[in-house]
């Protein structure tokens, strides 16, 4: 699997709703100094906006997914501060879960280096299902790793609007996951 | 005549040997002699007359059981013993007996040496008188009852049949002179001899040959044979008629299966062969034949199992009339049928020879189902096409022609499914590619044989939805409430229009009419204030059809920004300022250079600051705009989360 991102496997249409709603919460009149259209003409607005966006969205799946994994105690067990360190390998294997990811971006609009004019928030919520995973460690670190499959349903707020609630094509794990982790660990 | 003593092992040997063979081994022996010396039988036929007959047996220890023999023998001057029959064989083995004479052997020796019947009495030399009802014995299985009449003034000795199975021995069956026995007939058809052979009590010995005969139990037996009988019966059987076993043997299963068959008057075999290799041609078609298609192939196969060659043509006959006709011999061919939808109809085939003789037929049943459709409705199916924009449709779907089936589809989209038809149209939920994208959908009309009838392309098209809100996207009025009409193109009517709030608490609500915008209105916000609506399109499981519009409302306030005046206040006292300032420099540099008195200005106005037009009034959040180089540039910037929420949800209690 490549390290897919929340960016890259959001339908399109979906995707240019959220930068349709960043958009319009950027030219949104707010207390302070509002920037007109002139400023930002569309083309360009639309173009810089779906930047952001898509910086904001490139939340690795799996980044995520290996936070939680470490998170629980059975690997916990053997890659923490009291894990075995006798160069024998040792599987952990995780029947089917969920991991459930929050992460708050924001797209900040500045004026130059100075002024920050305008911060949207973009909340994007992961609900992740996982068929499975098998992991082994070796002296506390995960050396390789196999999974069914991900089945992701995103949700992407902004501001306080859900924009996007949908379910990401389920993605097929069943091959080694080494590469992915150890550009991780990384 | 001494005895050689040393012959006795070989004579011992040889009498055994002519004590247990049967009767043809000693059929050249005297009747009731017994010796075990080679020479007497011929010596004692050899002697023609009493005296040389005397010489012969005075050479020798005579033994016999028979009194009168004994005194007849002593009377004339021969060794004679007395000794009872039972004892005869350990008294010539032993050597005590040269010979010994009982029964009819010592019956004509009695008489031959009685003196002066020399002359007055022949020597029987005639075997028995052998009288036979008929020549030829004959049955139709199992055996043959032999029966003669055999008789002879010396008396009969015995009698025997001598046939391919051997000498077989007959028995008196009917007072003294009727013999007869049972002889099991000959494995076929030809006529068997067989040899009867009586001799009298001199040895005399006649023979009659008879015929031993199979028949066969139905039938005429010239030239019958028992391959004939068994290719019968292989046909018998082959047609159906239980002939039994194909032995060969025309008995009475056989000969019932040929009445069964309609064989009952006297026959040759061998014309019978010939028929029934007729009667098992065969013609074999399908009992029955029913599809769709209007045209049906219907195979026919004939069988000539005996190589006949009589088959000629194939005639296919409709309604009584040859429909048509195939010239074959032996193998297959197709006729072809045409039937209207719905049409059922029995074709009947008959085999013919050259001249026109039905040698065999068959009938195959022909049907043709009505015609087999698929039909489809569901909102926005046109003539092969389904335009919808939301991302799921509705699409139904029966079978015309079939009363069951299955109906299966498989999108362009990856989507495949199937259901069962019962006579109730079928509901799939398809679907639906992007918008304004178009993919194909496949549905199958299968029978309950699992065979495809009818296949259906339908083309899927996602209509795109644009919406657009007038005024838009920026609403400026100091009015109270504004009007917004809200135009909706590709949309379906029903589609649910919604006026939210940014908090997303919906402020108005309408649905989609077919052509026609919906207008609503809105308050505005207050003075000096904006805020954002959105308007959305949802489908009709409430997701978004097109992306919503957000419409900025904004009204100007009414009053001077409180800035403006303290700036013009400021403004003036600087503009007086500075002019101030600038006649004290003019006054102290005139001072300065002494120069006369300057000439009288000439009137002229007093300078006075630039008046302060206020052309319009901002609002709290002013735009700021300008040429593009007066503004440092506007970036937009993403900042990640680097301290996500992360929450693990396990099915099975692991933490």
């Amino acid at each position: 699997m490549s390290d897919k991102t929340v960016s890259d496997t959001i339908p399109p249409a979906e995707f240019t709703m959220v930068v349709e709603a960043v958009k319009d919460a950027l030219t949104e009149g707010e207390p302070g100094v509002r920037v007109a259209g002139a400023a930002l003409d569309s083309g360009t607005l639309q173009k810089s906006v779906a930047q952001a966006v898509e910086s904001a969205l490139s939340i690795s799946l799996f980044d995520a997914l290996l936070k939680g994994w470490y998170g629980l105690r059975a690997v916990r067990k053997l890659t923490g501060d009291e894990g075995p360190v006798d160069g024998k390998p040792r599987v952990a294997a995780i029947a089917t879960h969920k991991v459930r990811i929050t992460h708050r971006p924001a797209i900040h609009l500045s004026l130059g280096e100075v002024a920050d004019l305008h911060k949207i928030e973009v909340p994007v919520t992961l609900n992740i299902e996982v068929g499975g995973v098998a992991l082994t460690v070796t002296d506390r670190k995960i050396v390789k790793a196999t999974a069914g499959y991900i089945q992701p349903r995103v949700t992407v707020s902004v501001e306080k609007l859900k924009v996007v609630d949908t379910a990401l094509p389920q993605i097929d794990l069943s091959g080694d996951l080494l590469d992915e982790m150890q550009a991780t660990d990384a | 005549m001494a005895v050689r003593r040393g012959f006795l092992p070989l004579a011992l040997c040889l009498a055994l040997f002519l004590g247990v063979t049967g009767p043809s081994a000693a059929q050249e022996r005297i009747p009731g002699l017994f010796t075990t010396l080679e020479e007497v039988e011929p010596a004692l036929r050899g002697a023609d007359t009493r005296e040389a007959l005397l010489r012969l047996l005075g050479r020798w220890s005579v033994c016999t059981s028979d009194d009168a023999l004994a005194d007849a023998l002593r009377q004339n001057g021969v060794r004679a013993l007395l000794v009872p029959l039972a004892q005869a064989r350990p008294a010539v083995f032993s050597g005590e007996c040269d010979l010994h004479l009982s029964g009819q052997a010592a019956g004509q020796l009695l008489t031959a040496i009685r003196p002066g019947d020399d002359v007055d009495r022949p020597a029987d030399r005639e075997g028995p008188t052998m009288t036979l009802r008929q020549r030829e014995f004959a049955a139709t299985s199992g055996s043959a009852r032999i029966i003669a009449g055999i008789s002879d003034p010396s008396g009969v000795a015995g009698a025997e049949a001598d046939s391919w199975q051997g000498v077989q021995r007959l028995s008196v069956v009917s007072g003294n002179d009727i013999w007869g026995g049972e002889y099991r007939l000959p494995p076929h058809y030809r006529p068997e001899r067989l040899i009867l052979r009586a001799r009298d009590r001199l040895g005399n010995l006649s023979e009659e040959v008879v015929i031993l005969r199979r028949l066969p139990a139905c039938g005429s037996p010239e030239g019958i044979t028992r391959d004939l009988v068994r290719r019968v019966q292989e046909d018998l059987n082959a047609i159906g008629r239980n002939a039994g076993a194909e032995d060969g043997y025309a008995g009475e299963r056989t000969c019932r299966a040929l009445a069964e068959h309609g064989i009952v008057d006297a026959f040759d075999w061998g014309d019978l062969t010939g028929q029934l290799a007729l009667d098992r041609i065969t013609l074999k078609a399908p009992e029955r034949q029913q599809g769709a298609q209007p045209r049906a192939i219907l195979p026919v196969e004939v069988s000539d199992p005996r190589g006949t060659g009589a088959v000629w043509r194939i005639q296919m006959l409709r309604g009584g009339r040859v429909a048509a006709s195939k010239p074959v011999g032996e193998g297959r061919v197709e006729f072809a049928v045409t039937l209207v939808a719905g049409a059922q109809e029995v074709v009947r085939f008959r085999a013919v020879d050259a001249q026109g003789r039905a040698l065999a037929t068959a009938q195959t049943t022909v049907a043709r189902t009505a015609e087999v459709r698929l039909r489809l409705t569901g909102e926005g199916y046109v003539n092969g096409t389904l335009s919808f924009p939301e991302a799921q449709a509705s699409l139904r779907a029966s079978i015309i022609g079939l009363s069951s089936g299955r109906i299966a589809f498989r999108s362009g989209t990856g989507q495949s499914g199937s259901a069962v038809y019962s006579g109730t149209p079928v509901s799939f939920d398809i679907a639906m590619p992007e918008p304004g994208a178009r993919t194909t959908l496949g549905l199958v009309a299968i029978d309950e044989q699992g065979e495809p009838q009818e296949t259906v392309e339908v083309t899927l098209f996602r209509v795109p939805v644009t919406l657009s809100v007038t005024p838009g996207p920026e609403v400026t009025s100091e009015a109270e409430e504004e009007e917004l009409t809200v135009s909706l193109r590709g949309a379906r009517p029903g589609t649910r229009l919604e006026l939210r709030e940014a908090s997303g608490a919906v402020l108005a609500s309408s649905q989609y009419r077919d052509g026609q915008s919906w207008t609503t209105r809105v308050r505005m916000p207050a003075a000096g204030q904006s805020r954002t609506v959105i308007v959305a399109a949802l489908d009709s499981r409430g997701a978004p059809l097109a992306p919503p519009q957000r419409i900025s409302l904004v009204r100007p306030g009414s009053d001077l920004p409180p800035w403006l005046i303290p700036t013009g206040i400021g403004a003036i006292l600087v503009f007086g300022m500075l002019g101030g300032l600038r006649g004290l420099i003019r006054r102290r540099r005139a001072r300065r250079d002494k120069t006369p008195a300057p000439e009288p200005r000439p009137e002229t106005t007093t300078a006075k600051p630039p008046p302060i037009r206020v052309t319009a009034v901002p609002d709290d959040t002013p735009e700021v705009a300008g040429p593009d180089a007066a503004f440092p540039a506007l970036t937009l910037r993403a900042e990640p989360d680097m301290s996500p929420e992360i929450e693990v949800i396990l099915d099975e209690d692991e933490e």
